[in-house]
């Protein structure tokens, strides 16, 4: 487990997540014991292909699910809750008085979500103002006046203009629709955002608009985001640390630069191969790397877990004894 | 080769174009969801003609027999075979009779003339009864009737007859006094209706028997027998000249053997007593006197004005045209409560086991399944049977409780299976990360997607209810004791007259057949006006 | 496999929901007042009690479940056919109901499947505008009303065809040429709502069907227009069609139309229903009511198994 409880610019920890889901009689491991912490004003990246879980964990850490296992702190508050593990030794005491304050806490808009699909996260049905408004609405301010003050603010703050609070979802493009998610996340002032693959939805040129702006209210408004995608080069592009998620468990997690300079288990490896580049001659040379986990680990005997390299401080691998030599090696080159 | 190419490029030569870009100003006017369906509703041709329909049958039920001169308690059993008369058909209608009744329906202009009895001094002749105002037949030509009995032809007349006017002469038992107010009536007004009476109970010579007879019932009953017949039959004597003899009732009681009490009668209505010889306009019957009365004229006296009956007269002599009216309206009002009550059972059953599901679902399904296999007349007919007929409650409730027992599950279903569809939107998720609480998810965010097919499915449930209605009705299940009229009652009555008299079935059949196309296209264009895929065209 | 169970578990669900029904039916019809016994003579009075039809309701609901277990004993008929059983008279009453829905099945079926057809290839053409707004009409309609047009202007005014069926003692059989001419007008009633439905659902499919990109890929490969409808489009909008219309066949096999046969005198499985609930002829009543709740629970069994078979898309929950 890798916490740093004594560094008071932890904004969130999360703490051995787990997310199963029963189908019939089969359960779906969705997310098997996470943990990671994000500090104030940072973006973390949390990167994997499709189906390992990490929207997943998007929307326990948010609470639209409940979380089977593992607990969720916002500063020093613990606002998910779950049944504690059977291997952890349980304080009663303790959980029937953590149960009772994530209960009290269980409201809290401090953490927001922008959605994917662009379409389907705005009611069509209500005009953007409404959309932008609700959580205001819902938090109980009434007084019309101050609801018009915020909302034409936010959508300043999103480079919409005050004109479109009237208008309906469907009359926007894509990238406008983003920023009206975005606007809508916003505007309640929330500590934590949470970006579950803002960006996969829209053309290329404007992914690059949406993630500029995304940068510059992180700057102006001091957002700490969790930014979930399954794009490399643009989670490269906005994060400054990133955790790589392979069925549900983070199988790698470091700084952005320390990942791409050297990525260390086989699945980054193979993840970052596959990033094309818009250079030509690079392109040619590119080579692809297959990631087949059966045949690159052995965990019968020799069990993993995530261990700090000694050699690359703040660079987590999730790797077994035998593994954790060879990347030990692999530094003194 | 080409790295170095690349590398000659001066980099300073390219600056950053960071645009920030202009968001361009929208030209045209927001449009709500529900505007939106709005006009792409009334663009429809259907729904304009479907509301105009609906719109008349109400203005029909509710507005119209403010404007009728009679009401829907009135009953005019004379006039029973009473054709509709408005301005499509003039009440007349066609038939085939043989020769004794179409000189019976055409002596009616003679016996109309002969106010006084008079008949024999001053000939009336066929021309002068044809043209009177009151000869009821109106066209005729020869024909021929077949298979009747051993005879294999027979002479007959095809004739156009007025069904008003074909009533003629009733027989009605009424006290003096009426008599006098009659009297003075025909005085102020200038119209005859009281006739001389006939001599009904005298008996006649039958030629085929070639003896004295009592006359036949049809005699003297039908007031329209007022001439001598010749046989069982009723072929009226005629002599050579074609004229028609009359039978007349002829005063010829001695003065001792009246009674006082006729004397008074006599005396009051006559001025005095009559003389020997003296063709009677009344027979006393105890203390009442028996008048032979033109029924189209006594009408007038009575009600006012002229008989014309919009719809025409069912057997019972109803008016057609009020109780249609009034079973209308409850039909629909019934037809209207179900679908409300109904609807609003089922969306909140449907809303709480769509947005929760689990054990409450579950339960919820298998009471919707048994509730569908049980046929709906069976319970509809038990409830009537035990609670209605009981007296423990009016039927009109129990109608209401045992549609709405089967209807919500519709409701409830639909209601359901789109909030399944729903739930799981990115906005409710969103929505629920802002903060909301259930109640405001399932009924802001979820529920507007269900108005538009409950919206449809209220409009076509609707029919359906009033079919079930008619149905239950028609087939005597339901009945309905003091003269009520609903659809399904007017229906039945006419079907079971549909060969003699089928205007009896047409206006009732007609209504009913309005009701369910108006309706069903209403739904029909309320089901595309809400359809999503067409959003924005 | 995965069927199978399905249709176990159907059915089981089915048996049950029959169960119940028939306890809420039994109960309900036994509490209505009649005067029925006292009108019987003193054999079958004595019949009556002995066969323990006096005893109080719940003795009667176990009586008359257990002979309907062990013998299929449905009971007999009071009233309608004094001493008849209750089943046979249901299956005399059924010949007539069975005749003449399946002679307007085999007449609407083929009908509307081709009005359909040929409906859906003139998709906006004059011709669909007209058949769009006739629809409506025949659609909205229910049979009756047909029924007495037909019945007014074919029998009444014309005199083409009789009134109403022939009494079958008159006739040498079923399929006597009076009682096949007596047939025409109540076949041609139910059939006018078959024919209306089914070409209003095969053109919709149909239509929808043929402006698919898969048409465009069989025309552009070669095949001619009525290839192309027949061999791909014409059986993927059978899809959803055949279930329903295997439904309705089941049903209306067995139920009937009450009020067609109210109008056209048949004697039917719809009028027996009919009397024997208001001459409370109990046992003849319950056996009238469990086939038509079968066949109705029946009918949307068959229907939804015929949906999961027919498109491989749609996989049994």
């Amino acid at each position: 487990m890798n916490t740093d409880l004594d560094d008071n610019k932890t904004v969130l920890r999360v703490n051995n997540l787990k997310q199963y889901f029963k189908r019939g009689r089969s359960i779906n491991k969705a997310v098997d014991g996470i943990s990671f912490d994000i500090k104030k004003g940072e973006v973390f990246g949390l990167v994997g292909e499709s189906g390992c879980g990490k929207t997943t964990t998007g929307r326990a850490v948010i609470g639209l699910y409940k979380a089977t296992g593992g607990d969720v702190y916002l500063h020093d508050r613990r606002i998910i809750a779950s049944p504690q593990d059977y291997t952890d030794s349980v304080d009663i005491e303790k959980a029937r008085s953590d149960n009772k304050l994530s209960f009290q806490q269980k409201s809290t808009t401090a953490i927001q979500m922008i959605f994917q699909d662009p379409i389907s996260s705005l009611n069509p049905r209500m005009n953007v103002f409404d959309i932008i408004a609700e959580g205001l609405i819902i938090r109980g301010i009434k007084d019309r006046d101050l609801l018009k003050q915020k909302v034409f603010q936010t959508l300043e703050l999103v480079g919409l203009l005050q004109e479109h609070a009237s208008r309906y979802p469907h009359e926007f493009s894509g990238g406008q629709r983003q920023r009206i998610g975005i606007a809508r996340a916003i505007i309640l002032e929330p500590e934590v955002l949470i970006a579950d693959e803002p960006v996969s939805a829209l053309d290329v040129s404007i992914q690059a608009q949406v993630i500029n702006l995304m940068n510059d209210l992180r700057k102006k408004v001091g957002l700490t985001i969790l930014f979930i995608a399954h794009n490399l080069s643009v989670v490269k592009y906005f994060s400054d640390r990133i955790a790589v998620m392979y069925m549900g468990k983070i199988v790698e997690q470091a700084r952005t630069e320390q990942l791409f300079a050297k990525p260390c288990h086989p699945y980054t490896r193979a993840l970052i191969s596959a990033i094309p580049y818009p250079d030509p001659l690079l392109e040619n040379q590119r080579q692809r790397i297959v990631y087949n986990p059966l045949l690159e680990h052995n965990y019968a005997v020799d069990k993993p877990y995530m261990r700090e390299l000694e050699k690359d401080k703040g660079h987590y691998v999730y790797c077994n004894d035998i593994e954790y030599a060879k990347i030990d090696v692999s530094f003194n080159k | 080769m080409k790295q170095d190419f690349l590398n000659e490029i001066n980099q300073d030569s390219f600056e950053f174009v960071g645009v920030k870009e202009k968001e361009a100003v929208f030209g045209t006017k927001p449009i709500g969801f529900y505007r939106d369906v709005f006009k792409r509703f009334f663009k429809r041709k259907t729904a304009i003609v479907a509301l105009s329909i609906i719109g008349l049958l109400l203005i029909y039920s509710l507005i119209m027999p403010l404007f009728y001169p009679f009401d829907a308690t009135m009953a005019e059993p004379d006039y029973r075979f009473a054709k509709p008369r408005n301005f499509l058909s003039n009440g007349s209608y066609s038939k085939t009779i043989g020769l004794n009744e179409f000189d019976l329906l055409r002596s009616i202009g003679i016996s109309v003339l002969d106010v006084d009895g008079e008949y024999g001094k001053e000939l009336i002749t066929w021309e002068q009864a044809d043209s009177s105002d009151f000869q009821p037949i109106l066209k005729s030509e020869d024909t021929v009737l077949e298979g009747f009995g051993e005879s294999s032809h027979q002479n007959g007349k095809k004739v156009r007859i007025d069904s008003y006017l074909e009533v003629g002469f009733v027989y009605k038992t009424i006290s003096t006094d009426e008599y006098l107010q009659i009297l003075e009536w025909e005085q102020n007004n200038g119209k005859n209706v009281i006739y001389p009476m006939v001599d009904r109970y005298s008996w006649f010579f039958d030629d085929f028997q070639n003896d004295f007879r009592q006359r036949p019932p049809e005699y003297t009953q039908n007031a329209n027998y007022w001439f001598e017949i010749s046989s069982w039959s009723r072929t009226p004597v005629k002599f050579d000249d074609d004229s028609l003899q009359a039978n007349y009732l002829v005063f010829n009681q001695d003065e001792q053997s009246i009674s006082d009490k006729d004397k008074i009668i006599h005396n009051a209505l006559n001025g005095s007593i009559p003389n020997k010889g003296d063709i009677l306009k009344y027979q006393i019957s105890d203390n009442n006197v028996t008048v032979r009365v033109l029924s189209y004229n006594y009408f007038i006296y009575r009600n006012g004005t002229v008989p014309a009956f919009w719809m025409g007269l069912n057997d019972q002599g109803q008016d057609i045209f009020t109780r249609l009216a009034s079973g209308l309206r409850m039909s629909l009002l019934l037809a209207f409560l179900v679908a409300i009550i109904s609807m609003v059972l089922g969306v909140l059953v449907g809303a709480v086991c769509g947005f929760y599901g689990g054990t409450v679902d579950l339960i919820v399904n298998r009471v919707q399944d048994v509730l569908v296999g049980v046929p709906t007349i069976v319970v509809v007919s038990l409830i009537y049977l035990h609670f209605v007929l009981t007296g423990k409650i009016p039927i009109f409730v129990g109608l209401i409780l045992g549609f709405v027992l089967f209807a919500w599950v519709g409701y409830a279903r639909l209601v359901r299976t789109q909030f399944f569809r729903f739930k799981q939107q990115e906005y409710v998720l969103a929505s629920k990360t802002l903060g909301a609480k259930n109640k405001r998810l399932m009924f802001k965010h979820i529920f507007p997607n269900t108005l538009g097919t409950l919206i449809t499915q209220f409009a076509l449930a609707i029919p359906v209810t009033i079919l079930m209605e008619v149905v239950l009705y028609f087939l005597n299940i339901l009945q309905l004791g003091n003269g009520g009229a609903t659809l399904g009652i007017l229906i039945n009555e006419g079907a079971v007259a549909m060969s003699s008299q089928p205007h009896i079935i047409f206006w009732p059949v007609a209504v009913f057949a309005l009701i369910m196309l108006s309706f069903n296209m209403l739904g029909n264009s309320l089901r595309d006006a809400f359809d999503p895929n067409q959003r924005g065209k | 496999m995965d069927t199978l169970k399905y249709t176990l578990k159907r059915l089981g669900l089915m048996l049950l929901t029959l169960f119940i029904i028939f306890t809420i039916i039994f109960v309900l019809i036994k509490l209505l007042p009649t005067s029925l016994y006292d009108s019987l003579s003193a054999a079958d009075k004595a019949k009556w009690d002995a066969l323990g039809y006096n005893n109080p309701i719940i003795v009667q609901y176990g009586t008359y479940l257990k002979n309907i277990i062990t013998r299929w004993d449905w009971g007999y008929s009071w009233n309608i056919k004094l001493g008849q059983t209750s089943t046979s008279l249901f299956l005399d009453r059924m010949v007539p109901t069975v005749l003449v829905n399946l002679f307007s099945f085999i007449i609407a079926v083929p009908i509307g499947l081709l009005l359909g057809i040929l409906i859906a290839q003139k998709k906006n053409k004059w011709q669909d505008q007209v058949y769009g707004v006739v629809i409506i009409f025949f659609i909205a309609l229910p049979s009756f009303v047909f029924a007495f047009l037909l019945q007014y202007f074919l029998a009444f005014q014309l005199g083409w065809l009789p009134i109403r069926m022939e009494p079958i003692n008159l006739v040498s059989g079923w399929f006597d040429p009076l009682m096949l001419l007596s047939m025409v007008l109540p076949v041609l009633a139910m059939a006018i709502p078959i024919i209306a439905s089914t070409s209003r659902s095969v053109r919709a499919e149909l239509s929808e069907q043929l402006g698919s990109e898969y048409m465009l890929l069989a025309r552009a490969k070669g095949l001619t227009k009525r290839q192309a409808t027949f061999r791909h489009c014409f059986k993927n909008a059978m899809v959803p069609i055949l279930p329903i219309l295997i439904g309705m066949f089941i049903l209306n096999f067995s139920a009937g139309s009450i009020v067609i046969e109210r109008i056209f005198s048949i004697p039917g499985t719809g009028l027996l229903y009919l009397d024997a609930l208001t001459t409370r002829d109990y046992d003849v009543f319950m056996v009238v009511s469990m086939f038509f709740v079968f066949a109705s629970l029946l009918s949307g069994l068959v229907s939804d198994l015929s949906f999961s078979y027919l498109d491989p898309r749609i996989k049994v929950r």
